[in-house]
């Protein structure tokens, strides 16, 4: 046995060896897949360490209530004293919440949650500090003295360390220069938001005259129950807070990141199936190659155990090369995931690669590879010896096409075995692959069907009436489609029209023409594996690239239409007489509004309790989702001076239709100056609220309690559609837009006051160095850089995702180098034919070329046109707007892909179409 | 091996039709001969004829349509594919006009190859040095077939062939593809390897001088055997004292 298998070994090493450019592809096939499902596993894992490790110091404490939208007074922390009285709970620690802008001396800003500690001795309630730098330091030292402690997102987002000078503006109150005291390690700023900062109650209070008010209390406790006990009367006394305990916060995140890391691998199991598509063409051309030796093993009394044993070593070992390579690969694609993936979320993620991903990483590149190699090696193995020595055709066998169905079958039922072991969950996999398979089988149907049509496609010597009218409704069929779907229109448009073309070419190349039309008729079952591949790759890219495109559009659209403000002064009520001058003589001020915004608190709706209305906190869900949102849209007045028709321009949202019609009301007017008349958003007239016109709203002052009855007048939308299509957002800083008198009834000393500027860009820098010299205290926000932000946010995403789907196509591209390769090995003889009778090694290239062309253009046109219908649906459905699909990318897309094809099948075909013609026809 | 009296090959009223588009193409109509222990026989017949078809079917390549084959005794004609394997590895040792050795193999990997495939006594290694020594190539045992002659990659076939020390060795045109002066070396190996060893060959041929060298020439045309036992010119004396044959080990 061991000088068998030692046989055995030498020959697959030296085939692999003597396999070539083939082998390296075969590796390559095996590795893309491997790669992604390393890269994507490795960056779930990452996800999942990030949300589930030091999920105790993460929750802040054994219990923690999170009220950011309405911050709890002093006077609510009774509620949680007396649990501490009671016994319920152990210690509590109160968080203040502020946000705030750090810029740095190197210029870099970034805006901020602040999170203000009373007592930093006593912060973190669990665990160390957890510093990066100094790494024994605490937060008592590090905040002490107008110190600031940064995550390390921010301090590098801001190019900021230890000893530096950070410029902090307070939204509400002062600036002052904060010297940075330590460096928050990343696994410790997820509790708190990667871009957090932290300081001291003393310099808060030297910064703001607002008082203190928590958005975060954590708390421990000495057991579970006595944490889900407390978390359970917190929940009662906060309404509307979000109370969790460590086990809930543990089972969102587990929930979280399994979500996660799943989406992650059934992307790379669909890489990984297509990598596999990529071996069966491979080793299909490794083998055929090989059939002459393999007749002769038979003939030497070799059963099909023994060549199934030969084989399966073979690919074990292409598998084990792809795995090695595609793991290392993945490791490091795992980094530009990661990197990508934190830019979109803007979170740090843990670094972590665990051996698991790594042996995961080289046993699914071996399972694969005999998964996928099973179907090429089984019908290698079936040869028969005769024939092929005697070089005559295989006839087709009943038995044989039960054999390929029932090696489909097994393939299929292994490739769910193999993904349930990679995804955990044996139905998730089961439903994954069924429907991959149904829907690739479904499109392989449709291929054959094209390629049996374009097989058959006259070729013509002169033109003919039938030719002619056949042509020319073709011709209409694609002007006709031009009309709905451009760019494909027009792809479709000179492909038919060449129809026209062709018969005026020279005789030689309509020969070339024809043949290559004919070639594509045959093997199409191959053929159309190839375009299901091209046309992922090619469907994937293009939606990615479109909708991209167009929701970066849209984006820069809604910007520009902002309301007609593109920069924001916000001041506290001290500062608001200056920021009010500061902003009245400048140049460039095309428009300009001031208001007066408060933070309030919802205290009932109609005389019914606000927190009775919309219920507690759910953990999870739509209903939560709503809760939110109902919560967030009642927490704020923006005033206007109504008397001086300084209108807030709010659009007023449509009638509902749905379940009767819900009136709009109407817009604010001068004359509701002096009133408590209101408009707010139109979405309080979703559940759980149900408002209406006519509703009345008690709100109070979150800092002194000071109340007042609201008279709702009116709903506004917050997004509007022109007639042109362009979106316009309607951007308030506070929710509920009412007369300034408003704000003044609940108290103008908590209130901000916010100039909105229209500056025009070539006076822009000028007018902002000015309003930051007079008011230095205020915090300016200039759209222009939110838009920048957004637009590198969606950028970076729109990268990632290309990335990943890049992998399609590059798989497909393989496949396609591996496709010609076998045509070529098969037509040997064909071409000694043809280059016998005259032809030469240009037109044979010519042929394959055009062969190529055809099928990388049936691929992108079919890819580009699920895209547009894609969009579309989209589009309509999904997010309500009219997604365009940009003529000259599709165009662009479609005649890089058919170049691609053509590159790659050149590059393939350039040594066998150079063949001598004797040394086929003689001696083969 | 069987028993000394029966037959190496037995063929009885074997016939083969194969489809060729719409219509069914009778190849062979009805052959029966039987070639015995040692002899070299000889298979001619013109192109067409179905003489390739008749040795892929005695050599268990292809299966009869009707009719029975045996080797060494043992009817091959409706034995599983498994077991058929065991038979060609065991009993019969084939020899092509393209030689068809494995590029990526060594003169010796390429004879230790069949010895691999079913139960033989010995070392694999060992009894391929013996063979490739037999053959004359001992020194070449360790060059792939690229660095080999056609003369001698026909020689490394023949010893591939001999290694499982088969009860006949079928060789298809074995010299189609050489020289005239390699084509007379391979047949003066193959008469002086039958004298030594004793063993069987049915050698297909066009070539009358290949068929001069037999101790019978069977004729074949139209799928039939004109006659069945052509008598020949007795084979050449061998010019020396054969060398003894090492066992199959």
């Amino acid at each position: 046995m061991p000088g068998k298998l030692g046989l055995y070994l030498r020959y697959s090493v030296r085939s692999l060896r003597r396999g070539g450019q083939r082998t390296l592809l075969g590796i390559f096939c095996i590795a893309v897949g491997v790669m992604a499902v390393v890269a994507l596993r490795l960056a779930g894992d990452m996800i999942s360490a990030t949300l589930t490790t030091n999920i105790r110091e993460a929750n802040g404490g054994d219990v923690s209530v999170v009220s950011t939208a309405l911050p709890l007074a002093q006077s609510d922390l009774t509620h949680v004293q007396a649990l501490q009285d009671s016994g319920t709970i152990q210690q509590y620690l109160p968080i203040g919440v502020e946000r705030g802008t750090l810029r740095h001396a190197t210029g870099r800003t970034y805006t901020s949650t602040i999170n203000v500690l009373d007592e930093p001795a006593r912060y973190p309630l669990v665990g160390n500090a957890g510093f990066v730098a100094p790494p024994d330091g605490t937060f008592a030292g590090a905040v002490s003295g107008n110190g600031v402690v940064l995550t390390q997102f921010l301090a590098s987002s801001l190019g900021a360390g230890i000893g530096s000078t950070v410029h902090v503006d307070l939204v509400g109150g002062a600036g002052a220069d904060l010297r940075v005291g330590a460096i928050l390690a990343p696994n410790r700023s997820l509790a708190v938001g990667s871009t957090a900062a932290y300081i001291s109650g003393a310099t808060f209070r030297s910064m703001s005259t607002q008082p203190e008010s928590y958005g975060v209390v954590v708390m421990t406790t000495a057991s579970a129950a006595q944490a889900s006990t407390a978390a359970k009367q917190l929940q009662s006394a906060f309404p509307t807070a979000t109370v969790q305990t460590v086990q809930q916060a543990l089972n969102a995140n587990v929930q979280a990141a399994s979500q996660v890391t799943q989406y992650l691998e059934i992307i790379g199991l669909l890489a990984l199936a297509i990598g596999g598509v990529g071996i069966v063409n491979t080793l299909q051309v490794m083998l055929s190659r090989r059939r002459l030796e393999i007749a002769m093993l038979k003939a030497t009394g070799y059963r099909r155990t023994d060549l199934y044993a030969m084989f399966g070593l073979e690919v074990g070992m292409l598998g084990l090369a792809g795995g090695l390579l595609g793991t290392g690969a993945g490791v490091g694609m795992s980094l530009v995931v990661k990197l990508l993936i934190e830019q979109v979320i803007n979170q740090p993620l843990v670094f972590e690669i665990g051996a698991g991903a790594l042996v995961t990483g080289v046993v699914v590149g071996v399972a694969t590879s005999l998964i996928f190699g099973l179907l090429p090696i089984v019908r290698a193995a079936g040869v028969r010896p005769q024939e092929v020595l005697r070089d005559t055709a295989e006839g087709p066998r009943i038995a044989s096409r039960a054999q390929v169905i029932g090696l489909y079958a097994l393939v299929a039922a292994l490739f769910i075995g193999l993904s349930a072991s990679i995804l955990g969950d044996f139905f998730l996999a089961l439903q994954v692959v069924l429907y991959s398979l149904i829907g690739l089988l479904i499109l392989a149907g449709i291929f054959s069907l094209v390629l049996l049509v374009i097989g058959y496609l006259p070729v013509p010597e002169r033109f003919s009436p039938g030719y002619v009218i056949a042509v020319a409704a073709a011709v209409a069929v694609s002007a006709a489609i031009t009309i709905a779907l451009r760019g494909v229109g027009v792809a479709l448009l000179v492909a038919t029209a060449s129809g026209f073309i062709v018969v005026l070419l020279p005789r030689s190349q309509r020969t070339v023409v024809k043949l290559a039309l004919r070639s594509i008729g045959r093997a199409r079952a191959r053929t159309a594996g190839t375009l299901v591949a091209l046309f992922a790759g090619v469907f994937t890219i293009g939606l990615i690239l479109v909708v991209g495109q167009d929701i970066s559009s849209e984006i820069s659209d809604a910007l520009s239409n902002l309301a007609s403000y593109n920069v924001f002064v916000i001041a506290s009520s001290q500062q608001s007489s200056a920021a009010v001058s500061a902003t009245q003589n400048l140049n460039g001020v095309e428009g300009r509004r001031v208001t007066q915004d408060l933070t309030t608190r919802p205290i009932s709706v109609n005389g019914a309790s606000f927190a009775q209305t919309v219920g507690p906190a759910p953990t999870q869900g739509r209903e939560g989702g709503q809760r939110e949102a109902a919560l967030f849209e009642l927490t704020g007045v923006e005033g206007y001076n109504l008397g001086n028709n300084e209108l807030p321009g709010a659009p007023l949202a449509p009638v509902r239709e749905r379940g009767g019609a819900i009136n709009s009301g109407r817009e604010l007017q001068p004359s509701d100056a002096g009133t408590n008349n209101v408009m707010v958003v139109d979405q309080l007239r979703n559940a759980p609220l149900n408002m209406r016109v006519g509703d009345q709203v008690v709100v109070e002052n979150t800092a002194t309690n000071q109340s007042v009855t609201l008279n709702v007048v009116g709903f506004y939308s917050l997004a509007t559609r022109s007639s042109s299509g362009s979106v316009s957002i309607n951007f308030f800083f506070q929710p509920i837009l009412t007369d300034r008198g408003v704000v003044a009834q609940l108290g103008s000393a908590q209130a901000l006051s916010i100039v909105a500027l229209k500056l025009n860009p070539d006076h822009k820098d000028a007018a902002l160095r000015s309003i930051e010299t007079a008011v230095p205290g205020a915090t300016v926000l200039d759209l222009a850089d939110l838009g920048a932000l957004v637009q590198q946010v969606l950028g970076n995403l729109v990268d990632l995702l290309i990335g990943i789907a890049s992998l399609a196509l590059f798989a497909g591209v393989v496949i396609i180098a591996n496709t010609v390769a076998l045509a070529m090995l098969e037509r040997r003889r064909e071409i000694g034919i043809l280059k016998s009778t005259g032809y030469t090694s240009r037109s044979v290239l010519a042929q394959v070329l055009l062969e190529n062309g055809v099928v990388g253009g049936i691929g992108a046109v079919a890819g580009m046109a699920m895209v547009s219908a894609a969009t579309a649906l989209l589009g309509g459905l999904a997010l309500k707007t009219s997604l365009a699909v940009s003529t000259p990318t599709v165009l662009v897309i479609i005649a890089g892909v058919i170049l691609l094809t053509m590159i790659v099948a050149g590059l393939v075909a350039w040594g066998p179409s150079r063949v001598r013609p004797l040394e086929v026809l003689r001696y083969e | 091996m069987g028993a000394p009296e029966t037959p190496a090959l037995e063929a009885r009223q074997v016939t083969r039709a194969l489809p060729l588009g719409s219509t069914v193409v009778q190849i062979l109509r009805g052959i029966s001969f039987t070639v015995e222990r040692g002899e070299f026989v000889a298979l001619m017949g013109p192109s067409g004829s179905g003489k390739s078809t008749l040795l892929g079917v005695i050599a268990g390549l292809d299966r009869p349509s009707t009719g029975r084959v045996l080797v060494d005794g043992i009817d091959i004609t409706t034995m599983p594919e498994s077991r058929l394997a065991g038979v060609r590895n065991a009993k019969i040792g084939m020899v092509f006009q393209a030689y068809n050795l494995i590029p990526t193999l060594s003169a010796q990997e390429n004879v230790e190859v069949p010895l691999y495939a079913g139960q033989h006594p010995g070392s694999p290694a060992v009894r391929a040095r013996q063979m490739l020594e037999l053959v004359g190539l001992g020194e070449r045992a360790r060059h792939r077939p690229n660095q080999l002659s056609g003369g001698e990659q026909q020689r490394v076939a023949i010893a591939r062939a001999l290694a499982t020390d088969p009860a006949i060795v079928i060789a298809d045109e074995p010299t189609g593809n050489l020289d005239a002066q390699n084509g007379a070396n391979i047949l003066t190996l193959m008469s002086a390897l039958r004298e030594r060893t004793g063993t069987t060959f049915l050698v297909a041929t066009h070539d009358q001088h290949v068929a001069n060298r037999a101790e019978r020439t069977l004729h074949i045309a139209d799928g039939l055997l004109v006659d069945g036992a052509v008598a020949a010119e007795p084979p050449p004396p061998p010019a020396e004292e054969p060398a003894p044959v090492p066992p199959p080990a």
